[in-house]
């Protein structure tokens, strides 16, 4: 579906040069949720434009459907964007007209009908729940509402291609939900295919199938969302998904022993090494902090605990946890007296 | 002059302002319009960027601009004259007025254009919006308070203006007042002129303001 080969955009000052995409290459496939995460400045904005030609490679080409998009004139570029809706971090409705008026627009670019745009705009409220916004202006919905009709109006064309800029990252937790809900739903109802930018792991872990992390301009690690998750390669996308279990300082300071944060995924349960490592080893195993994270319906576990016993003891006990777990993290004395 | 006689005579004077004001901002609201919508295109990347159409309209409208109005009335008298066949009376006077409000009316819609919220032309760019269609359907529609604040103070300084153009044979209320307050010392005529200047403008200001907030819809 879609395909970048060594894509490079390049920004020139007066004075400089920057590089914000350096030599990407990656396959999209029909029918996938794929997400781009990276901090910001890591170049996904910039990547992204390049799929709809809003950004024009400095070098490399960006096959759309078959088609090398970058060598096209801007009237093709403008027919290859009427089959590729957007949607933004701040919406980008117009202001002055009303909902109906905005997903109208879109219609009208498409030279759609204009007798059967009333009931395309009607349709499409109503694939994202807003049948009875049609005659308000945008300023009078909340921010769930009015991506909600960024994603009317990106429809409006019947797209192959959804591009989402941080279309979440701009609303609260709750409303983020929703909105992955919905980008779900038309995703497996009209298998539109999804390219996802953002920096927001909750967005990542809950909705994409495929992920690439972008940092400084290049894409180092491209999986399956789940394994980047559970089996980070690069250093980089390490740091990025490091379960953030964060515990009071004080507890630090208080708890005697060494402090163990334990990874496991999968179906194995951790309950039973715990327990079998108590016993055996003769050591006290202190539950401080766990959770448990689904990605795509698999479960990721974290659990930080602290260990006592005999020197002896804890390094057997140590040799036998990281044999049963997936990654083991010890929390070293000097991070210690850093906290 | 007694009573009547001022009517009358503030009655002609403000026929003849209005003419010249009328005139004046018909025009430079169309040709200040075209030539915004140009300064702001020419400069924005996402749409037109051509720095040298930009440069040449920006010379055009700054030149204009920098002409003191008094010195403008008179450079333009043979324009004038060719284009309405006399420089004497309002009709006459509404020519340099036209052309000193197109450059000034011109750089404040640009500045209209340019509050517009560049995500939005982003959006309708990426639906497959040509510039013919961002220009109707989001510059126009989203600048249109700016716009409308833009005239109004196009017409307010016009009105100004239009007190200069009469006095070299254009008539109207500043004419008026300079002729009989200053001239003749009747210092009642300047006074009632002058308050009749205080309320239309006001007047025009709160409107225009009216307007503008009626039709924002952030």
């Amino acid at each position: 579906m879609i395909t970048l080969q060594n894509v490079n955009v390049t920004f020139k000052h007066k004075t400089s040069e920057l590089a914000a995409v350096k030599d990407v290459s990656l396959h999209i496939a029909k029918g996938e949720i794929f997400g781009i995460v990276g901090g910001s400045g890591a170049g996904k904005s910039t990547l992204v434009r390049t799929l709809n030609g809003l950004q024009k490679p400095t070098s490399g080409e960006v096959i759309i459907d078959g088609e090398d998009i970058t060598k096209l004139k801007s009237s093709g570029i403008r027919e290859v964007r009427k089959k590729i809706g957007m949607i933004f971090q701040h919406f980008n409705l117009i202001s002055r007209k009303t909902v109906g008026k905005n997903i109208e627009f879109a219609l009208k670019v498409q030279n759609y009908p204009k007798d059967k745009r009333d009931e395309r705009v009607k349709a499409l409220l109503a694939l994202v729940g807003l049948e009875d916004k049609k005659d308000v202006y945008p300023a009078s919905l909340s921010g769930g509402q009015k991506q909600r009709v960024g994603i009317a109006r990106a429809l409006a064309a019947n797209p192959k291609i959804l591009l989402c800029d941080e279309a979440t990252s701009a609303l609260d937790v709750h409303t983020t939900e929703e909105i992955v809900d919905i980008l779900k739903d038309i995703n497996r109802k009209l298998g539109i295919t999804i390219v996802f930018i953002t920096h927001q792991l909750e967005v990542a872990k809950e909705l994409f199938h495929k992920v690439a992390v972008m940092s400084d301009g290049k894409i180092i690690e491209i999986n399956e969302a789940y394994e980047i998750f559970a089996n980070p390669k690069d250093a980089v996308t390490k740091n990025l998904v490091k379960s953030n279990v964060t515990i009071p300082s004080q507890i630090i300071k208080d708890t005697k022993g060494k402090i163990l944060t334990l990874t496991y995924k999968g179906e194995k349960s951790i309950e039973p090494v715990i327990a079998y490592t108590n016993k055996k080893y003769n050591v006290v195993l202190n539950i401080l902090h766990g959770k448990i994270e689904y990605i795509q319906y698999k479960p990721i576990g974290t659990l930080v605990v602290s260990i006592e016993g005999s020197e002896e003891q804890v390094s057997e006990a140590l040799l036998y946890l990281k044999a049963n777990v997936e990654e083991i993290e010890v929390l070293e004395d000097k991070e210690r007296e850093a906290v | 002059m007694n009573t009547s006689e001022l009517i009358e005579a503030l009655w002609v004077a403000s026929r003849e302002t209005l003419q010249m004001v009328g005139i004046a901002i018909v025009f430079a609201i169309i040709a200040g319009l075209i030539l915004g919508l140009i300064l702001y295109i020419t400069s924005t990347p996402l749409l037109y960027k051509n720095k040298i159409i930009n440069v040449i309209a920006g010379f055009f409208v700054n030149v204009i601009r920098s002409i003191p109005f008094v010195i403008l009335l008179v450079l333009l008298v043979p324009v004038t004259s060719m284009l309405v066949g006399t420089t004497i009376g309002p009709k006459a006077a509404a020519v340099p007025l036209t052309v000193a409000s197109i450059a000034f009316l011109a750089r404040l819609i640009e500045g209209a254009f340019a509050e517009v919220d560049k995500g939005v032309i982003e959006a309708s760019l990426a639906m497959g919006a040509g510039v013919k269609d961002i220009i109707c359907d989001v510059l126009l529609v989203e600048a249109l308070p700016g716009i409308i604040r833009a005239i109004t103070v196009t017409l307010i300084s016009i009105i100004g203006f239009s007190a200069m153009a009469g006095t070299v044979g254009g008539g109207g209320i500043g004419d008026l007042a300079i002729r009989f307050g200053y001239y003749r010392y009747q210092t009642d005529v300047m006074f009632i002129t002058v308050i009749l200047l205080v309320v239309v403008v006001q007047l025009i200001q709160i409107s225009g303001e009216k307007l503008a907030n009626v039709l924002t819809k952030k």
